[in-house]
């Protein structure tokens, strides 16, 4: 798994807008966390899955 | 008093029941029995969270009047066994191992905690997890953590932490944990037991506090196969208060545990689970080398395979795991905070700052493997792997967040709801015990069942306890 970094403000931006209400010393603690995903993300988002639908299904009765 | 040739906290459910049905036990002593082996190894172990032992003596005696007066119930009557903190149980706290939940009382059984009941089992205690089935071992977090009965320095695994352990240690003749990820293979495999988790829908997870709805497994963890048989079939079958809950017939598991292994094709990916990579101990993939040998000498064919969604399967599952934990967690996440632990509360913020395209893409990988996976596996009987990438590791120098880097031997088969066992394969040099994981085709539980049995009586590693 790739290593991936985004600036302390990209990420502090993605906290406010989840709000999470962290104070710095938490975001501080919380990014290079959220950078070990991020390489999840990046990793998932790097597969070409054409037409694949997603495994959820939706039962009406 | 019981002849058994061993002590009583040591017997098998299979062999403890066969003396209970005969009435050569009674569950009275052998109740008490347990309850003096977790008073002489839970100030170390730390495997329970609440010991309900006036409830456990009754429910015995019950069991002792019923048993006497010819209304055996199966293999679990009279046997006392223990659950994962986060079964709900009637007018029993269920903490989910957080200061979250640190006063909750439901006011139901989970669908397993009542069919375990209507099996006659003996409920001793509530045990030891990580923190909402998630990271840890968290000293933020309001209980101890369980240590692992084969080095008190190493840590059990998770998150069915106080489950190994106690089974382990024989102060629970069975337990239920929970797997999302692989907290039922994982710590079995730490802990030189066996841990069953089934195909999803199997069981049903109505009452068990939810970590994610699409991957949360409920299964068994025991010393031996069979007790695991005998556990599942407790609990399986369909429930309507479970949407995810399977219609599909319950087979006699009982007729699984047979050793015969001839002409099964057993698949190897070795691509991501043999061949070397940073993350696996060499030394755990040779012990488990040694036992694939043993299962192609007993019969078994053995065939290389190459599944190339497993390189994405982990992703996949950490994603989806932690979006619908936020989920789930977000009210309080949001006016709570400081009651999660540090670990959980990390992981769970982030799923609330993944997007929506990243769950969905997660879940597209997933249908990929899993028809990836069912195709090979109409090539191939099981596949055969290490459960687990190291051995125990120490509590000294472990860092949590090691678990989100590397691979997951356990993850693919939560991502693709297969049925898949670990089974004590070994030791390495250390003494640290060492599972093989055998997964199959989706509700095929009887032949996992079959395999991991013929492999058992062949090789014998039940008989090692751990000297506690």
């Amino acid at each position: 798994m790739a290593e991936q970094q985004i600036s302390m403000e990209e990420f502090k931006f993605m906290a406010d807008r989840a709000g999470l209400g962290m104070d710095q010393v938490e975001l501080d603690h919380l990014k290079p966390i959220y950078e070990l995903y991020l390489g999840y993300t990046a990793m998932l988002h790097s597969i070409n899955l054409g037409s694949e639908e997603m495994v959820v299904e939706f039962h009406p009765d | 008093m019981a002849q058994t040739g061993k002590a009583l906290h040591h017997l098998t459910i299979h062999e403890a029941g066969k003396l209970l049905k005969d009435g050569e036990l009674s569950p009275v002593e052998l109740t008490q029995a347990l309850f003096d082996r977790i008073a002489e190894t839970d100030d170390t172990l730390h495997s329970f969270i609440t010991l309900l032992s006036d409830e456990a003596m009754g429910e015995a005696r019950a069991a002792e009047a019923e048993i006497r007066s010819g209304r055996y119930k199966g293999p679990l009557h009279g046997i006392p066994i223990a659950l994962k903190d986060l079964y709900d149980t009637a007018g029993i706290r269920t903490t989910a191992g957080s200061r979250v939940d640190f006063d909750r009382i439901p006011t139901e059984d989970s669908t397993p905690t009542a069919r375990l009941k209507e099996a006659g089992s003996i409920l001793l205690g509530k045990l030891a997890m990580h923190e909402f089935a998630l990271g840890g071992p968290d000293w933020t977090t309001p209980f101890e953590p369980a240590r692992n009965p084969w080095n008190l320095d190493h840590i059990t695994g998770g998150s069915s932490s106080g489950s190994a352990s106690a089974v382990s240690s024989g102060q629970a003749m069975g337990a239920l944990g929970s797997c999302t990820g692989g907290s039922i293979r994982g710590p079995a495999s730490l802990c030189g037991i066996v841990g069953l988790k089934p195909t999803y829908g199997r069981v049903s997870r109505s009452g068990v506090v939810t970590l994610s709805w699409s991957q949360d497994h409920v299964g068994p963890m025991t010393w031996t196969v069979e007790d695991s048989a005998y556990m599942l079939q407790a609990i399986a079958g369909h429930d309507s208060k479970d949407a995810t809950s399977s219609k599909a017939p319950v087979p006699d598991y009982s007729l699984s545990l047979r050793e015969d292994i001839r002409g099964k094709v057993i698949g190897l990916p070795r691509h991501y689970f043999f061949d070397a990579d940073p993350s696996v101990n060499a030394e755990v993939v040779a012990v488990v080398e040694k036992a694939v040998s043993e299962l192609e000498s007993l019969g078994a064919k053995i065939e290389t395979v190459e599944l190339p969604s497993l390189e994405y399967v982990r992703a996949a599952n950490t994603i989806i795991m932690v979006s619908e934990a936020f989920a789930f967690h977000e009210p309080n996440l949001r006016t709570r905070p400081q009651d999660f632990g540090e670990i959980v509360r990390a992981r769970f913020r982030i799923g609330g700052m993944l997007s929506a395209g990243d769950y969905l893409q997660a879940q597209r990988c997933r249908q990929w493997s899993k028809r990836e996976f069912a195709a090979a596996l109409q090539k191939v009987d099981f596949f055969v792997t290490p459960t687990m990438t190291q051995p125990a590791p120490a509590f000294e120098g472990y860092d949590p967040n090691d678990t989100i880097r590397g691979r997951s031997f356990t993850a693919p088969f939560n991502v693709t709801g297969l049925p898949a066992i670990s089974v004590p394969c070994g030791f390495t040099q250390a003494g640290l015990p060492v599972g093989m994981q055998i997964a199959g085709k989706a509700f095929d539980e009887p032949g996992v069942i079959q395999a991991a049995y013929t492999y058992q009586q062949h090789a014998r590693w039940y008989e090692q306890r751990p000297n506690i």
